[in-house]
């Protein structure tokens, strides 16, 4: 008489975990990387659904052959649901392939947005109605009179020398610059903390707004990685979707004409990021300007290399990294955490 | 009446209705309705959700709903529990006034 | 008595197709505490405004030892219900607490003092020890049941196919709502795949006196329909038994006799409660 599917957390201990990597295989898709938590749902002893969570995003949805086309998939979304709306999410976003939207729209999902490559696409879900809508009204109200408009998006964990130096080039080539602080991501320094700094470290400046790039912007670094087929095309076209988002909705709203990137030399996604961004949004009459990374000798500064010599100890050794005031925070106590953290984790983020 | 927190109530089980409530900043209140029976009982059901919306004198709130075929009583029933823990109360404290004619 | 979680709205709306004699929401048990406060709305809504024809609706309540309890009384009353029933029952003031509580909400609500009626559920060895005095303990009481699994526990065993640890328990409880003139409900069984079992079960109770049997799934309601509707046999002998009485009172005959056989006060009863049983089971 009672309900006869359990939802239950899985990590690679478990011995449902092999069972939860082989449904997702069956139906093309990865486990993306990214993911909080993975759960599985029971039928008794039979594996019939997974999801993953990854801060408001469901990921790597998959419901077993026998139950697509019944109601197992709402129910195990319900239970999903509820554990991040209790964790306090105000809205829910779901990654998928184009041929699944149907079955999120039916329980409650609308999209966003999309983007197509070929025969792949992506798609992303959100469960609020209006939730798009009612973020580009929010910023609309930032809008400015300026001619020459430009925007960066940045995740500044922490904010560096590097950080400091792409805002400032970027400020000196546009009238008004716009700084959108990605928060959706798992970053070791606390979204609030790297606004801060970026505010901080960036007060003489007078043309710029620092500003929270929302739960819409995400950065190159963090992109869901879960088409088996070809890990390529699926940065391809994630950062296809992101930065169509970004064209679509923040472009429009805040009348921008630039978009500023910084270089980077060491990370493959980086790159096809910033190639795709090109793509895109020239065709939505945007300016991409890419500007070398600042470099101290021969070292081009940037974040990671920061958490890297904080992970291994040497926090005073980033001094020559770090504007003054990322380096007061450091050696607060408010920091003691975050450098615990940092010590502890064997995450490149 | 005021909403102090967005809130669910419901399933996506058959026979029952998801109900989350969110304060909005446009004054009116806004349903989106997804339903298995939308063509023929959309509206019908929608008048239920506004119907105990302004029984709690709500005015300004958005509603996400997806149905599963549920029934008239439990979609009401369904509506006034995100209403009320929306509100932040734990129980009405007259329930004649949720009182509809049959 | 059929038993529904009163958080299910596809259990509810069906609850009344499967031909039970009567049906018990439940608020109490089967509700997590995360959905206390919705399975209250759900089960006052279905209520009010879904027709449950002559069926008998109770409502098993939360304890006013918890924060639900008086709110699932006043929602109930509110709505109408028929019955509303304590869950682990131990002293007479437990039923007299929730019977202060009912009567406010009837005249809040406007309903006549004394119309919902009240089933006192006995859990624990305490309970059974004071069946008696519960049984007594109020007017509104129309029954008094064992919840078994909590009873056994609370006596350090478990429950067996034989119910031999249940038979004191049962006897008691029996024997409390016979001297109030009340009904007797027995506990469920929860194997619903076990019919076999369950139809031992059933016949044990029937046989002991037991006035029904609540069950958690519908397909356990004809087994309990199948023993306790009387036989053929049964019925044509209760029948000719009421014809005997009525012909001796035309012929204003002091002793009964029918086949040879004395006819006293107790079979009459019988008689007459077979042909009850038998119109309700029809």
């Amino acid at each position: 008489m009672f309900k006869s599917c359990e939802l239950r957390k899985v990590d690679e201990k478990d011995r449902e975990w092999q069972m939860v990597l082989e449904l997702l295989k069956g139906q093309g898709i990865g486990l993306d990387p990214f993911v909080d938590q993975t759960y599985s749902y029971f039928e008794g002893d039979k594996l019939v659904g997974t999801a993953s969570v990854a801060g408001s995003t469901i990921r790597s949805i998959a419901i077993a052959i026998h139950k697509q086309g019944s109601n197992t998939l709402a129910e195990m979304m319900n239970d999903v649901m509820e554990i991040l709306y209790d964790a306090g999410h105000g809205n829910i976003f779901i990654y998928t392939k184009p041929d699944a939207v149907g079955s999120f729209q039916n329980i409650g999902f609308y999209e966003v947005d999309r983007a197509e490559v070929e025969h792949d696409g992506v798609v992303l879900l959100e469960r609020k109605p209006d939730g798009i809508r009612n973020f580009v009204k929010t910023i609309e109200r930032l809008k400015t009179d300026h001619e020459e408009i430009g925007a960066i998006v940045m995740n500044a964990n922490p904010f560096t020398f590097g950080h400091q130096y792409l805002i400032e080039y970027a400020a000196a080539h546009c009238d008004f610059l716009y700084v959108f602080v990605v928060s959706s991501e798992k970053s070791v320094f606390p979204f609030d903390t790297r606004m801060n700094l970026i505010k901080e470290g960036t007060k003489h400046i007078e043309n710029v707004y620092v500003l929270n790039g929302g739960t819409y912007i995400i950065s190159g670094a963090t992109f869901p990685n879960y088409f088996l087929k070809a890990p390529d095309r699926a940065t391809n076209l994630q950062a296809k979707l992101d930065i169509t988002i970004f064209a679509r909705y923040f472009v429009k709203a805040l009348n921008i004409k630039k978009r500023f990137i910084g270089t980077e030399s060491y990370c493959g996604t980086t790159e096809i990021y910033n190639e795709t961004m090109k793509e895109v949004l020239t065709r939505f009459d945007v300016e991409v300007c890419e500007i070398p990374r600042k470099t101290i000798g021969e070292t081009p500064i940037s974040a990671s290399m920061v958490r890297k010599l904080i992970k291994e100890g040497e926090i005073e050794a980033v001094m020559p990294f770090v504007p003054i005031t990322t380096f007061d925070f450091l050696m607060s106590k408010d920091a003691k955490s975050i450098i615990e953290a940092i010590q502890k984790s064997d995450s490149r983020h | 009446m005021e909403i102090v927190k967005s809130s669910s109530a419901g399933t996506l089980d058959s026979c029952d209705i998801q109900i989350r409530i969110e304060s909005n900043e446009i004054g009116s209140n806004e349903i989106y309705l997804k339903s298995v029976v939308e063509k023929q009982f959309g509206n019908q059901i929608k008048a239920l959700i506004n119907d105990v919306l302004d029984k709690h004198n709500l005015k300004s709130v958005t509603v996400n709903a997806v149905d599963r075929g549920a029934l008239d009583c439990t979609i009401r029933a369904r509506v006034e529990s995100a209403v009320m823990r929306a509100i932040g109360r734990e129980s009405l404290e007259d329930w004649s006034v949720i009182h509809h004619d049959k | 008595m059929l038993y529904v979680p009163g958080s299910n709205p596809g259990m509810i709306a069906d609850s009344m197709i499967y031909g039970a004699d009567s049906i018990m929401f439940d608020l109490e048990d089967s509700i997590s505490l995360k959905e206390k406060d919705t399975a209250r709305h759900l089960v006052y809504e279905a209520l009010k405004y879904l027709d449950f024809g002559n069926v008998e609706l109770v409502c098993r309540v939360n304890g006013l030892d918890t924060p639900y309890g008086e709110r699932d009384i006043e929602a109930m009353v509110a709505a109408g219900i028929h019955v509303i029933r304590l869950p682990k029952t131990e002293t007479v003031q437990d039923v007299k607490a929730v019977e202060i509580l009912i009567e406010q909400y009837e005249n809040k609500y406007g309903l006549e003092t004394g119309s919902v009626k009240m089933m006192a559920a006995v859990e624990s060895a305490l309970g059974i020890m004071n069946a008696h005095e519960i049984a007594h303990a109020s007017n509104r009481l129309v029954g008094i049941a064992i919840g078994a699994e909590d009873y056994v526990t609370n006596l350090k065993t478990t429950r067996s196919a034989s119910g031999i640890e249940l038979i004191y328990a049962r006897s008691q409880l029996l024997n409390a709502a016979r001297s109030a003139g009340i009904a007797a409900l027995d506990t469920v069984f929860s194997d619903v795949e076990d019919t076999a079992n369950f139809e031992n079960e059933v016949r044990l109770i029937k046989q002991l006196g037991f006035d029904g049997k609540s069950v958690i799934n519908p397909r356990q309601i004809p087994i309990v329909h199948e023993i306790f509707t009387p036989t053929d046999e049964e019925i044509t002998h209760a029948e000719a038994v009421i014809e005997a009485i009525k012909e001796a009172e035309e012929k204003g005959l002091g002793v009964i006799s029918l086949r040879g056989k004395m006819i006293d006060k107790p079979i009459v009863d019988r008689a007459i409660r077979i042909i009850e049983l038998t119109k309700a089971s029809r």
